[in-house]
């Protein structure tokens, strides 16, 4: 139960401690300096709300998936569309991205003669292969990758703050578009809290036990970002974290030199390597609990407690666009962002579904009952629709992301309406709702 | 069934990785090459111009980056190829 609960846990953290948080967290801590450490708990007490939100529409449906309550609330539609979009184009986008850049640390950092690319296949299929035939071990490697993570970021933090630095920086005024436009960038760094909730099946109180998870993954993962966005703020250049690619590198190789390289190198392969495995694993769950409940057509060899065809699907999905040589392309991260802007408006269309069961006669009373809870879920859903708007209004290149997030849009809708049509064709689940038939 | 099946997506797999390497290879096998001794030795001279080609996560993820190059996006030649002269050596760096 303990394993269980750290699992849980670990699943929750691992991508906001992805690379790519730590990257966005330093070119932003770099751009608004202390400004965006204010930031950060905000964002946390945005995404704490939507945790609870996730956990009490949980309880509501103790045996289906979240696509269940989507289905209730928004109709089947949205329901297989909007976890298309963010979720799964999201999974093979980052995951391509994140085993490259592994491939790079270890080409760099570890070994100088192994391919990078080679790096990247094996990471992948290792992880396949641990998903496939050894479900314990994939939760203990996301454990210790997780951790690994944590105590390596904790380790360089606290070398940083005993050791007297000659110089320590301060930062100029910050304009309002660069602090909107980071306050709003806040918002993604919590992102993937919720990969915790596909362990739903395995837990006997989900509202309770997964509500946990989330909060405890927000919060420490909120503290731990927190602590290193002050390091990388008061030890290297604000211009200079700004503008690097690799601004955690930058601030271990400032703070240790070749070692703090080094564990910078341990840090970044864990967490590629645990963000990978938790988006695997949760993704792959979720996608079978989606045909399992007639929103996806059936996915051959998906039964309940080894989604082999999902898993299958996202891996080959990210192995071809390694192969063909995607992760080179700038419209990879173009991808990634609409990928994690779609995931902020599946938050957002939660707190939606939350506040309309609220409304109906079935559900409202199982809820929790007073203003606060209708203003706080508002509120939430307002701020967070806030940060999407945001992040498109002051996006570099909006013509590359509205094409890529229209792309994305065009296909999740053909597969929902396919979906939708195989599902009512099928006649398997005429009794449109899972919870009835258990 | 579920074997063959499983089979079947790795065979798939396997050629879509061989046919991306072979392709990578036969491309870097078309343009003339500089060894990095003669590269090093000839840094600084205004005559070189070393372009450093790598797009996306390539040029994003790597620590590593020629302090003289000049950062230059592959899919945008048209752009930028006139700013530089015929007679300078350019040496395309994308790895």
């Amino acid at each position: 139960m303990k394993l269980l609960t750290a699992f849980s846990v670990a699943l929750s953290m691992a991508l906001m401690l992805s690379p790519g948080s730590l990257i966005l967290l330093g070119n932003s801590i770099g751009a608004t300096c202390s400004l965006f450490l204010l930031f950060i708990p905000v964002a946390i007490g945005v995404q704490i709300i939507t945790a609870m939100t996730y956990g009490q529409l949980h309880s509501l449906f103790p045996r289906g998936g979240e696509g269940l309550f989507l289905k209730e609330a928004l109709g089947p539609i949205p329901a297989i569309a909007v976890p298309l979009c963010s979720r799964v184009c999201f999974t093979v986008c980052a995951s391509t991205g994140m085993l490259v850049t592994a491939g790079f640390v270890f080409n760099e950092v570890f070994v100088y003669w192994f391919p990078n690319f080679a790096f990247a296949f094996i990471m992948l299929g290792v992880l396949l292969a641990i998903n496939l035939f050894e479900n314990r071990v994939a939760e203990i490697l996301q454990i210790v990758s997780v951790l690994t993570v944590c105590l390596g970021l904790i380790f360089l933090c606290i070398v940083a703050l005993l050791h007297r630095f000659p110089v320590e920086f301060t930062c100029s005024e910050v304009d309002f578009t660069l602090a909107m436009r980071a306050a709003c960038l806040g918002l993604l760094l919590f992102v993937g809290f919720d990969l915790a909730g596909s362990l739903k099946r395995n837990r006997k109180d989900p509202h309770e036990n997964l509500t946990r998870s989330m909060l405890v993954g927000i919060v420490l993962a909120g503290a731990l970002l927190c602590l290193w966005g002050f390091v990388s703020m008061i030890r290297v250049p604000p211009d200079k974290l700004a503008e690097s690619t690799i601004p955690h590198t930058l601030t271990a190789r400032i703070i240790m030199g070749q070692s703090g390289r080094i564990t910078m190198g341990i840090v970044v392969l864990a967490a590629a390597c645990g963000a990978v495995n938790a988006l695997l694993m949760s993704v792959s769950r979720w996608m079978a609990d989606m045909a399992f409940e007639g929103l996806l057509p059936f996915l051959p060899g998906t039964v309940r407690n080894r989604p082999l065809f999902p898993l299958l699907l996202l891996t080959a999905g990210t192995a071809s666009m390694m192969a063909a040589g995607i992760a080179g392309s700038p419209n990879l991260d173009t991808y990634i962002r609409a990928g994690l802007l779609f995931w902020l408006l599946h938050y957002a269309l939660i707190h939606l579904s939350a506040l309309i069961l609220k409304k109906r006669t079935q559900y409202g009373p199982k809820l929790p009952q007073g203003t606060g809870y209708m203003v706080s879920r508002v509120l939430s859903m307002s701020l967070i629709l806030a940060g999407f708007i945001g992040l498109m209004w002051w996006e570099n290149d909006a013509a590359s992301l509205i094409k890529s997030m229209a792309v994305i849009s065009v296909v999740a809708l053909g597969i929902g309406l396919i979906g939708r049509g195989l599902y009512l064709k099928s006649g398997k689940f005429e009794n449109n709702n899972y919870e009835r038939k258990q | 069934m579920m074997r063959a099946k499983f089979l079947i997506v790795w065979v798939l797999l396997s050629i879509l990785i061989i046919w991306g390497a072979y392709v990578k290879m036969v491309m870097a096998q078309e343009a003339p090459t500089m060894k990095k001794e003669e590269l090093k030795k000839r840094l600084g001279s205004p005559e070189l111009i070393i372009v450093d080609v790598r797009s996306g996560r390539d040029w994003k993820a790597s620590e590593f980056k020629i302090k003289a190059a000049v950062h230059e996006d592959p899919n945008d030649f048209d752009s930028w190829s006139a700013k530089y002269r015929l007679e300078q050596t350019i040496v395309i760096y994308c790895a």
